[in-house]
């Protein structure tokens, strides 16, 4: 298992898209930031690191700009990675190398896991550190105690394990669907558009959606539920359905679905 | 010692969304594979072969039936002996952007090859100069190669090539050709599918011949190529259409060959006197004669039914035939039943 892992790892990491996307994210990250300085200082304005961009000590709104790019990044490395398989048919020589199909998508789900949680990670990391750089050029990083800095890193890391999740889950998706097209432009439909719908009309079933717990989970803030409709006229309430943690949990286990989904259905499909 | 390869009563229907089932493969039962032979797997397109293979392979699930490779069921245990099995199913498959190199070295480490593998078949495929550069520039044949290569690398008993000639141009078919008959050399069992019967002939020593997914003959290829059909022989004369008169009148069937002033004619190389004597008595006497060669392609055709029919005589002060009939007379195959199989110990039917 261990020869099969690292392969997985090895191939994943090989690929193009594993190395361009973040490139090209880190790139939009820069060139943001750098836009960000000159408005900044042609504006005569300033930038305080720990208030404007972190949002106070626990940093919660640190990796904001980038909260939705991460998982997206995720689920299309991931889903491209078994996608390539199928667009080349190097799935049937992968398969007379490993035939034990679960033991496949399993090092498979476990290489998209570990690698775009380091990535995810990396560019959250960069991310900080060009925020901090255009706040020490462009304003102050006054106040970033050891407190701060310790939600920071918390922060970058359930972001990126958030990412992980979102990579194994987007493998799922698309072995289910087989085809890797199709599961990424049904991804980006339902995150902007099913999600946001159910979250107006089925408020309570909206808790436990994918995209809102991946939200709070990775920024380390609880999810709430709607009281009152926002149709119906009346008071409308936010309250507090279940913390960070648990929404980590329920992330956790729609990756797991999606991915013994996949291994229902990869287990007994014919590969021709 | 069970068979390297064995399906008893195999069966595979595909069933499509508009209703109409598909019966890729039904009820076939093989036994076939020794060690440093190499195994001709033959039928029309569409006949099964690649489900067959596909069976073989645990890729697809057989509806009925079982598939067995080293005496493991393909569709549960395949894993137990896929480290013996090299295949190559179809295209050549590898990733594209790769080189060959990076190709190789991801499946040696799915298995715990030691990448000084990758140069040995590397050597063998004649492409250690060309390691580098991607799989996407490869021309056919060199993409061919390397998937042989890296069906190599495991160092299989058994290696399964499906359409190893498709899209091959001729230098790349006697490339292919001579690279199948060196690792059978090395006592590898060889399993070639393939619908391109000249080739077969060339590189195989035993033959199964399958058709809408049924098996139709398997045996050695001497034991094939008997059901050729009954024997001919050519007769090379100057007045050809006289001639032919003469052989037509004598009770025999003849039929003029593309090559000019060339008769077939469907008589026992035995009794080809008989020709020679009612020839000479018309005072009409030939320049050659000798036994038409029975090839796997009749054989081939005759099996499978699929035999076009003799062309007709041609019109009377024809000189020689037209292009087409030339084309027909080239191909022609004996109309009569084939004949008895000959003897051939150890090759069923």
């Amino acid at each position: 298992m261990m020869n099969l892992l690292l392969a997985e790892g090895s191939r994943l990491w090989a690929r193009r898209m594993t190395r361009y996307f973040p490139l090209i994210l880190a790139a939009l990250m820069l060139a943001g930031i750098v836009i960000a300085y000159f408005v900044i200082t042609n504006n005569d304005d300033s930038v305080d690191f720990v208030n404007d961009i972190g949002g106070g000590v626990d940093a919660r709104s640190m990796l904001g700009p980038i909260t939705v790019l991460l998982p997206i990044m995720a689920f299309v490395i991931g889903a491209s990675y078994v996608g390539a398989d199928i667009k080349t048919g190097m799935l049937e020589q992968l398969l007379t190398w490993e035939p034990r199909r679960l033991r496949l998508l399993s090092a498979r789900a476990i290489a998209c896991l570990v690698s775009a949680t380091i990535i995810a990670g990396l560019l959250a990391l960069f991310f900080v550190a060009l925020a901090y750089g255009l706040s020490s050029a462009a304003g102050t990083v006054d106040g970033a105690t050891g407190e701060f800095w310790g939600n920071v890193a918390k922060l970058v890391l359930r972001t990126g394990v958030a990412a992980g999740l979102f990579c194994a889950f987007g493998l799922g998706i698309t072995v289910m669907v087989n085809s890797s097209m199709g599961s990424i432009v049904a991804f980006v439909i339902y995150w902007f558009v099913v999600e946001n719908l159910i979250t107006a009309f089925l408020s309570k079933v909206a808790v436990y959606l994918p995209i809102q717990n991946a939200n709070a989970f990775a920024s380390g803030e609880d999810v709430e539920r709607l009281e009152g409709s926002i149709f119906g006229g009346g008071d409308v309430d936010f309250i507090v359905s279940h913390s960070y943690i648990t929404a980590g949990l329920i992330l956790a286990g729609w990756t797991l679905a999606a991915v013994l989904g996949a291994a229902f259905i990869f287990n007994r499909r014919d590969i021709a | 010692m069970a068979a390297i390869i064995e399906t008893q009563g195999l069966r595979k229907v595909y069933s499509r969304r508009r209703g109409d089932d598909v019966v890729a493969v039904e009820g076939l039962d093989l036994t076939l594979g020794r060690a440093g032979t190499v195994h001709g797997f033959l039928g029309p397109n569409g006949s099964g072969k690649t489900t067959t293979i596909r069976c073989l392979l645990g890729l697809i699930r057989p509806s009925s039936g079982v598939a067995q490779v080293f005496g493991e069921n393909s569709t549960e245990s395949f894993h137990k002996v896929s480290g013996r099995v090299g295949a190559i199913v179809e295209n050549p498959k590898m990733f594209p952007h790769f080189s060959a190199r990076k190709n190789l070295s991801l499946l040696a480490k799915m298995a715990g090859i030691p990448k000084s593998e990758i140069d040995r078949v590397l050597e063998i495929v004649q492409l250690a100069d060309r390691d580098k550069d991607s799989f996407e520039s490869y021309s056919l044949g060199m993409k061919q190669r390397l998937a042989i290569a890296g069906a190599l690398l495991k160092n299989p008993d058994l290696l399964i090539l499906d359409e190893p000639a498709n899209g091959l141009d001729p230098a790349g078919i006697a490339e292919m050709r001579i690279l199948i008959r060196d690792i059978a050399s090395q006592g590898k069992a060889i399993l070639v599918s393939s619908h391109q019967l000249a080739e077969i002939e060339q590189v195989c020593d035993e033959v199964t011949i399958i058709d809408r997914g049924r098996l139709i003959k398997t045996g050695t290829l001497d034991y094939i190529r008997g059901f050729a059909g009954a024997d001919n022989v050519i007769v090379q004369i100057a007045d050809r259409d006289k001639a032919r008169e003469v052989i037509l009148n004598a009770g025999f069937e003849a039929r003029p060959r593309p090559e000019p002033n060339e008769l077939l004619v469907d008589v026992d190389v035995d009794q080809s006197s008989e020709i020679t004597r009612h020839l000479a008595e018309a005072g009409m006497y030939l320049s050659g004669l000798r036994a038409e060669q029975a090839t796997l392609e009749q054989a081939f055709l005759n099996l499978t039914g699929n035999a076009p029919p003799p062309p007709g005589p041609p019109a009377a002060g024809t000189a020689a035939p037209s292009v087409d009939q030339g084309a027909l007379a080239d191909g022609v195959v004996p109309t009569a039943p084939p004949p008895p199989a000959p003897p051939s110990p150890g090759a069923p039917s």
